[in-house]
């Protein structure tokens, strides 16, 4: 970094830098648009990522979740560990879904292909998304064991250049709910990543960039002296904060401990609860992925993500705790404490840096997984996303239904009802959950879904903060929590498996984000905004 | 004449255009035209999906001929004969019933003067002047009417 850059190189710098993320987009593009589950054609649940020979991250797509981007390159890794880099031919594809090797639960599949270039080995193309379906049981039950929770695949070369291996989609066929969605989504991420090599070809045959990792190592190194620029502006000390998620027959705390050292950060989880007999736990990857995000967020969004921004961090995780579990501890729903972490970690942050952390959003993201017959024998399974309010920030309100740190993004009505026999009946704004404040949270959602088939139906639910409200920054009240209810009155379970009978409607509220600032000093301007748009109280 | 559809595996949301051959289609064409998505899927996407249907969501037909000129300038295309077809009597809210003569839109010349009350006829509309506007034709057969300075608007 301290050799002198001509203004020459550092134009073809950016220009080289603009092409890659450009092609990067491309790959995503192509994942998304030859993707049949809903998580990634609707929801953006994916990422496709370019690495280096030794599987360091070097740009990204754009519409990629934060926790993807961190993770894959640790899987490429770890797969390159059973497969060294001589081993590789060009046309192999390795796929994953191992928790602990990827992003820490059985849906999340990453997929790996080598980057030749003129028979050398240049990079890798990754690229993982989450499918509809592996088998086990339905995506969100209660299970005690990984085992329950469907396919587990180790790095597994499931295409070479002489062709598909046919065992392996064999096995997905036999063992998966839907499985063209899910060998389908296996075809978009090869074809994602395919669109990666021919991308990063045309750049070498152009002559322009020479060598992927010399490159590569160039915008890490400045990604990484940005990041311990921004983190030099922290102040340096000890910081601790501790957050509660609702769990299933008790609440799960979530310790966290903010070392700020200089250019660096350990962030250490020393005191959260232990794993649990339910599948809340979360690996050591995830735990690291939404753990640097949501930092990176409040302390220099601007600078890009790869492996050079996670270099500042270290993130220490107990093993045998809820956020670093052993084998074979049940993972499918760690995203709902891996999304509760960012509340631990801007609450620590919030005596030092209160402008830069934002109040307590309405995450993690209910997910509703809704499964079931339209005939004899035709199954479905369809996804609803639905997000709740973002904590306010110190200068605006909180985004209305937005997922924090996740990207995900809402499934829109008419893609569900057209995948499924259910009427959404009613989606809007949740009036009054919002945390009242200087600056409120954003709003939360209220969804009814009807079963209009002549079976009954599995909805498997995965929400919390049920019990614990996002809380206000600043004095601030906090926003609303959620709630799940049949119209029946029958009983339905906040995490795990219920039946919705023909007829019956599922009401599905989900949290406001907490408020910034007493609510006392908010505008009149502001309230009254609120009551013409029929948002105030 | 050029003909495509918009094809996609079933399950996927994004389609791809697909030509599809002229002439008539018949159940035979079927396999033509999957093969024909094929290509074009692995064109984009370099890879195909083997064993999943494919569907057809929307089928366009683009026809495409030499920009004609056009001239906005009105032009009768009807000979000149007497634009008045008649008449009948018509209600008007001040006046009652009044013999109110029918003009045809179509006949009607540029620079013509009509004095209301009277109704002008014409295939998608009707206008019926008050007894004391004037209709005046422009120059682009446009209609103007022109009312009493000091009454509300009589014409409909």
């Amino acid at each position: 970094m301290n050799k002198p850059v001509s203004v020459g190189a550092s134009l073809i710098t950016q220009v080289l830098w603009a092409r890659l993320r450009a092609l990067m987009n491309e790959a995503g593009a192509t994942l998304r648009r030859t993707a049949f589950s809903f998580p990634t054609r609707e929801s953006n649940d994916f990422a496709a990522v370019l690495m280096d020979v030794n599987g360091d991250s070097i740009a990204q797509s754009v519409q990629s979740i934060p926790s993807f981007m961190a993770t894959l390159p640790l899987t490429t890794k770890a797969v390159l560990q059973a497969r060294t880099q001589n081993a590789w031919r060009p046309g192999d594809v390795v796929l994953t879904n191992d928790p602990w090797i990827g992003a820490g639960h059985l849906p999340d599949v990453s997929i790996v292909q080598p980057i030749f270039w003129h028979d050398q080995l240049v990079g890798f193309a990754g690229a993982i998304t989450h499918v509809s379906d592996v088998g086990g049981k339905l995506f969100g039950g209660q299970t005690e064991e990984i085992y329950e929770e469907g396919l587990r695949f180790l790095p597994t070369l499931i295409q070479t250049a002489d062709g598909l291996n046919e065992t392996f989609f064999d096995v997905i066929r036999s063992n998966t709910r839907v499985p063209d969605e899910v060998i389908g989504d296996i075809h978009a991420l090869i074809a994602a990543n395919d669109s990666t090599i021919r991308g990063v070809g045309q750049l070498l045959d152009e002559g322009e960039l020479r060598d992927l990792t010399q490159f590569g190592r160039l915008i890490m190194d400045r990604s990484e002296a940005a990041m311990r620029a921004a983190i030099a502006k922290v102040p340096a000390g000890i910081y601790h904060h501790a957050v509660y998620a609702d769990g299933y027959d008790e609440p799960i705390k979530l310790q966290c401990t903010l070392h700020v050292k200089g250019e660096e950060i350990v962030i250490d989880y020393e005191g959260s609860s232990p794993q649990v007999p339910f599948p809340l736990n979360g690996v050591h990857n995830f735990t690291l992925a939404y753990s640097v995000y949501p930092l990176k967020c409040a302390i220099g969004p601007d600078i890009p993500n790869n492996s050079g921004t996670l270099r500042p961090f270290t993130v220490i995780a107990p093993v045998g705790s809820v956020l670093n579990c052993r084998y074979p501890a049940p993972v499918g729903l760690r995203h709902i404490n891996g999304q509760l972490l960012q509340a631990a970690l801007f609450g620590a942050l919030a005596s030092v840096l209160p402008r830069q952390v934002i109040a307590e959003s309405g995450s993690p993201a209910a997910i509703a997984v809704i499964s079931g017959l339209t005939g004899a024998k035709e199954g479905f399974v369809v996804y609803l996303y639905l997000s709740g309010g973002m904590g306010a920030r110190a200068t605006k309100d909180g985004l209305s239904t937005t997922n924090f740190p996740s990207t995900i993004t809402n499934v829109p009505c008419e893609v569900a009802e057209q995948a499924a026999p259910i009427r959404i009946e009613r989606k809007e704004y949740r009036v009054g959950s919002a945390g009242l404040g200087r600056y409120r949270g954003g709003f939360g959602q209220e969804i009814h879904v009807r079963n209009l088939s002549p079976f009954p139906m599995t909805i498997s639910m995965l929400t919390d903060r049920h019990k614990y409200p996002p809380l206000g920054l600043e004095g601030a009240k906090s926003g609303a929590t959620g709630a799940v209810s049949l119209e029946s009155g029958k009983p339905i379970k906040a995490k795990g498996h219920s039946v919705v009978e023909p007829g019956d409607c599922v009401i599905i509220q989900t949290p406001g984000g907490g408020g910034y600032g007493p609510a006392t000093e908010r505008s009149p301007e502001l309230i009254e905004r609120d009551r013409a748009d029929g948002l105030g109280r | 004449v050029t003909r495509s559809a918009d094809m996609q595996y079933v399950g996927q949301m994004h389609d791809i255009a697909v030509n599809v051959p002229s002439g008539r289609l018949r159940p035979a064409d079927e396999d033509g035209l999957r093969q024909a998505f094929y290509v074009r899927y692995r064109e984009l996407f370099q890879r195909v999906v083997t064993r999943v249907p494919v569907e057809a969501l929307t089928w366009r037909v683009t026809v495409s001929a030499p920009a004609p000129e056009i001239d906005l300038r009105w032009r009768p295309t009807a000979p000149a004969v007497n634009a008045r077809k008649g008449e009948r009597p018509a209600y008007f809210p001040e006046r009652g019933f009044l013999t109110t003569p029918i003009f045809d839109r179509y006949a009607l010349r540029p620079g013509e003067i009509l004095r209301g009350p009277a109704i002008v006829e014409e295939r998608e509309s009707t206008l019926v002047v008050g007894s004391d506007a004037q209709i005046r034709v422009d120059s682009y057969g446009s209609l103007v009417v022109d009312m009493p300075a000091n009454q509300s608007a009589e014409a409909a």
